[in-house]
C-alpha cells in the first residue's frame, strides 16, 4: 500500500463512521506532502459536501481535476453535487434529434449558434471580475461548443448540461478539459443553490413546458448574471412555422421574456437581436448567408432575442456587447 | 588578472590553484564541492587569505563572484566591483550590471544607469510586430507561463549547497492550474529531461509544454503573468506588462542603494554600454571627466560572450 493509499483508506474509514472533520484533517494533512494527489481532493470535496459545504465541496472536486484532469470520479461528483433531482421525460433528446450542433469542431458549428456564445465571453470578459476565477454553467450545452467557447474566450471555468448522454459523451471527448466539464441530465431538474457565479441557456426555454421553471432554477444556481436567446414571436411567428420547428412549445415576445425574467428579480442589463432565417411573409424559406448571422442591434426584423439578466443593473453601457 | 585556469593566464597574471583552495576547504574537487563552497561564508583561514592575497592593496573586478568571495573580500576591506549579466536580454546588446563596495565608484554606476525607458520602449517595439504575428498557441486570456532553468545554475543554489526546484512548489503549481484557463511550461534549453523540475511540471498533466520564443509569448495578450524559481525572465516580462512571481530569492538585488560602511556591496546597477569604454573607467578611478556616451554597434557584447544563439527572435522581430 502506497502513503497516499494509506491515507485515503484512513479518510474514508473515517467518513463510514461519520467523523467528516476527522476525514478532511487527516487528507489535508497528507495534501500538505503531496499537493498533487488528486485523489485526496475528492474525496476531501465528498467529505465537505457529506458535511453540508456544498461549495466546499464543489471547489474540491475542481481542484481534483485541475491535479488529474482524467478523473472521471471528479466528474460525476460535480454532476451529483450540482443537479439535486431530475424526472424521466419521453423526448427526444438524441444528438441528431434536428435541433443540435453536432460538429466536433467549434469552427465547423453554424454562425449563428458560435455568435451568441462569442457575445456572451465578450460580455462576460468586459463585466465580470477576473473571469478566470469564475465557474459558469450552460444550461442545454448540446455537444459542448459553446461552455468550451466561453471558456477559450474568457477564461472561465464552466460546466455544461445537457438532456442527450450521447451529445454529453461528444462533449467531454471534443471539447473537455480539466476547466470544461459536461454533465448528462435531463429537465425538469433541481439545481443546487449559487454553485455558479453566472449562467447560459442558449435556444433550449423555447423547447421546455415550463420556461419559468427553467429561469427559476438558473436564478437558483447563480446570484450572478444569466445570458439567454430565445426566438422572437415578432420576428418568428410560431403558429405559421411550427412544422419546422417541431422541437419548441412556443415562441417569446420581448415583453414575455421581461415578465418572465422579472419572476426571477432579474432585469434586462442588455439585449440584442440575431437574423438566422430568409422568410417569404412569415415563413420561414431557408438561411440567410452565415456572414449575416451576426449578433445586431435589437429591432422590429429581430428573429432571436439575446439578453443579460442580472439581480440589478450593473455600471455599464447595456447595448455595447 | 587571477585565473584558475592556467592556459587563460596572462604572463603577468596571478595563478590560482583551486584544487589546493578546495583541499584546504574540506570539499572536493567536483560539483557538488563547488556547490558548498560557493553556498557558505568561508570558513577556514588559509582558504581566505588563498582568494585574498592576489587583491591586497589593489581593487578586484570580479565576474558574479559567489557570496563567499565578497564576503571574504568585504572581511579584509578590500574595494572591489562586480560585474554580472543583467536579466534584461531583449535589448540591442547585452547588458550588464555593476555593484561595488565603494559610495564614490557606486556613483559613478548610477551615472552610467541603463534607461528603464530603453526597455520599456524595445518591449514595446516587440508587441507591435508580434501583433502582427501568427500566434505561437491557442490561449484563453488569463493563461500563465511557468519557465524552466537550468537544475544546476548558480542562482538556484541553496544555502545547505542544494538547489532550488519546482518540485519544492508542487503546491503553487497545482493552484496555478485551478485559477487559471491554462498553464504553460517553458523548460530551458539546457536543462536535462529528468531535472527534478521537469520531473515535478509533469505530475501536473493540466499544464501544457511549449518551446514557442519567449519574447513571442510575452508578447501575448492573454498571457497574464510569468512564475519561475528566479528566471531572468521575471524581470523580463514586467516591461512586457506582465505580472511576475519568484518562487526562490533572486541572486542579486538591483537597486540604487548606496553601499554602506561594511565593505558589502551596495545594488546592482544596470549599466548603458559605457562601462566597456576606457573613459568610463577613468572617471571611475580618478572621478576627474566624466566619460561621454558612446553609440555602440548591436550585439558587440553578445557576439564576444558567445551568448549570440536564441536571440534570432529579437533581431528578426524588431529590424
Amino acid at each position: 500500500m502506497t502513503p497516499a493509499d494509506a491515507i485515503l483508506t484512513r479518510a474514508i474509514e473515517q467518513l463510514s463512521h461519520g467523523d467528516t472533520l476527522g476525514a478532511e484533517a487527516t487528507l489535508l494533512g497528507g495534501l500538505v506532502d503531496m499537493p498533487t494527489e488528486s485523489r485526496f481532493y475528492l474525496v476531501h470535496g465528498v467529505a465537505a459536501r457529506e458535511a453540508g459545504r456544498l461549495p466546499d465541496g464543489f471547489t474540491g472536486f475542481w481542484r481534483a481535476l485541475a491535479a488529474d484532469p482524467n478523473l472521471a470520479g471528479a466528474r460525476a461528483a460535480l454532476l451529483d453535487t450540482v443537479v439535486t433531482r431530475e424526472t424521466p421525460t419521453e423526448r427526444d433528446f438524441s444528438l441528431n434529434s434536428g435541433e443540435r450542433q453536432f460538429a466536433d469542431t467549434v469552427a465547423a458549428i453554424r454562425a449563428d449558434h458560435r455568435a451568441r456564445y462569442a457575445l456572451a465571453a465578450r460580455w462576460l470578459r468586459h463585466h465580470i471580475d477576473s473571469p478566470r476565477l469564475r465557474v459558469g454553467l450552460d444550461v442545454f450545452c448540446g455537444n459542448g461548443y459553446g461552455s468550451r467557447m466561453i471558456a477559450d474566450l474568457a477564461g472561465a471555468r464552466m460546466m455544461g448540461l445537457d438532456g442527450s448522454a450521447e451529445a454529453v459523451a461528444q462533449a467531454t471527448t471534443k471539447f473537455g478539459s480539466h476547466r470544461v466539464v459536461y454533465g448528462h441530465s435531463v429537465f425538469p431538474f433541481t439545481l443546487a443553490p449559487k454553485l455558479f457565479d453566472f449562467a447560459t441557456c442558449f435556444e433550449s426555454i423555447e423547447h421546455v413546458d415550463d420556461p419559468a421553471e427553467l429561469l427559476h432554477q438558473l436564478s437558483v444556481a447563480t446570484n450572478g448574471p444569466f445570458i439567454v436567446s430565445v426566438p422572437l414571436e415578432t420576428g418568428l411567428p410560431f403558429a405559421v412555422n411550427r412544422d419546422l420547428f417541431k422541437h419548441h412549445v412556443r415562441h417569446f415576445t420581448l415583453s414575455e421574456m421581461q415578465n418572465l425574467l422579472a419572476k426571477t428579480g432579474r432585469v434586462i442589463a442588455g439585449e440584442w437581436g440575431q437574423v438566422v432565417y430568409k422568410k417569404n411573409r412569415d415563413r420561414v424559406s431557408g438561411f440567410v448567408p452565415e456572414h449575416e448571422m451576426g449578433i445586431r442591434p435589437l429591432d422590429a426584423d429581430s428573429q432571436f432575442l439575446i439578453v443579460v439578466a442580472c439581480m440589478r443593473m450593473p455600471p455599464f453601457e447595456s447595448a455595447k456587447p | 588578472m587571477v585565473s584558475w585556469d592556467e592556459t587563460l593566464g596572462p604572463s603577468e597574471g596571478v595563478f590560482f590553484d583551486a584544487p589546493l583552495a578546495y583541499h584546504r576547504a574540506g570539499a572536493p574537487v567536483s560539483f557538488e564541492g563547488w556547490a558548498c563552497l560557493a553556498a557558505e561564508p568561508i570558513r577556514f583561514e588559509s582558504v581566505k587569505s588563498m582568494l585574498c592575497q592576489p587583491f591586497e592593496n589593489a581593487l578586484a573586478i570580479g565576474y558574479e563572484m559567489s557570496d563567499a568571495m565578497i564576503a571574504a573580500l568585504a572581511e579584509r576591506e578590500i574595494p572591489y566591483i562586480d560585474v554580472s549579466l543583467h536579466p534584461i536580454r531583449f535589448l540591442e546588446d547585452l547588458v550588464f550590471a555593476l555593484r561595488t563596495n565603494i559610495r564614490a565608484f557606486h556613483d559613478t554606476l548610477i551615472d552610467h544607469k541603463l534607461s528603464d525607458v530603453a526597455a520599456q520602449n524595445q518591449a514595446a517595439l516587440i508587441q507591435a510586430k508580434a501583433a502582427w504575428m501568427k500566434k505561437p498557441l491557442p490561449l484563453p486570456p488569463g493563461s500563465m507561463l511557468v519557465l524552466g532553468q537550468v537544475d544546476h545554475d548558480r542562482a538556484l543554489l541553496q544555502r545547505n549547497g542544494g538547489f532550488h526546484s519546482l518540485g519544492d512548489h508542487l503546491k503553487r503549481l497545482h493552484q496555478l492550474c485551478c485559477d487559471h484557463p491554462k498553464v504553460l511550461f517553458k523548460p530551458h534549453p539546457y536543462d536535462k529531461a529528468h531535472s527534478p523540475s521537469q520531473m515535478a511540471v509533469k505530475r501536473l498533466p493540466a499544464i501544457q509544454w511549449t518551446n514557442a520564443n519567449f519574447y513571442h509569448l510575452l508578447s501575448q495578450p492573454e498571457i497574464e503573468g510569468v512564475v519561475a524559481l528566479n528566471s531572468s525572465g521575471l524581470v523580463e516580462a514586467r516591461y512586457f506588462g506582465k505580472a511576475s512571481e519568484n518562487l526562490a530569492p533572486f541572486l542579486y538585488a538591483y537597486s540604487d542603494t548606496p553601499p554602506g560602511r561594511d565593505f558589502f556591496p551596495g545594488g546592482a546597477v544596470p549599466q548603458n554600454g559605457d562601462w566597456i569604454e576606457t573613459s568610463f573607467w577613468r572617471q571611475l578611478l580618478d572621478g576627474t571627466s566624466r566619460a561621454a556616451t558612446v553609440p555602440a554597434p548591436p550585439n558587440r557584447l553578445r557576439r564576444t560572450m558567445n551568448a549570440d544563439w536564441g536571440y534570432g527572435f529579437v533581431d528578426r522581430v524588431v529590424a
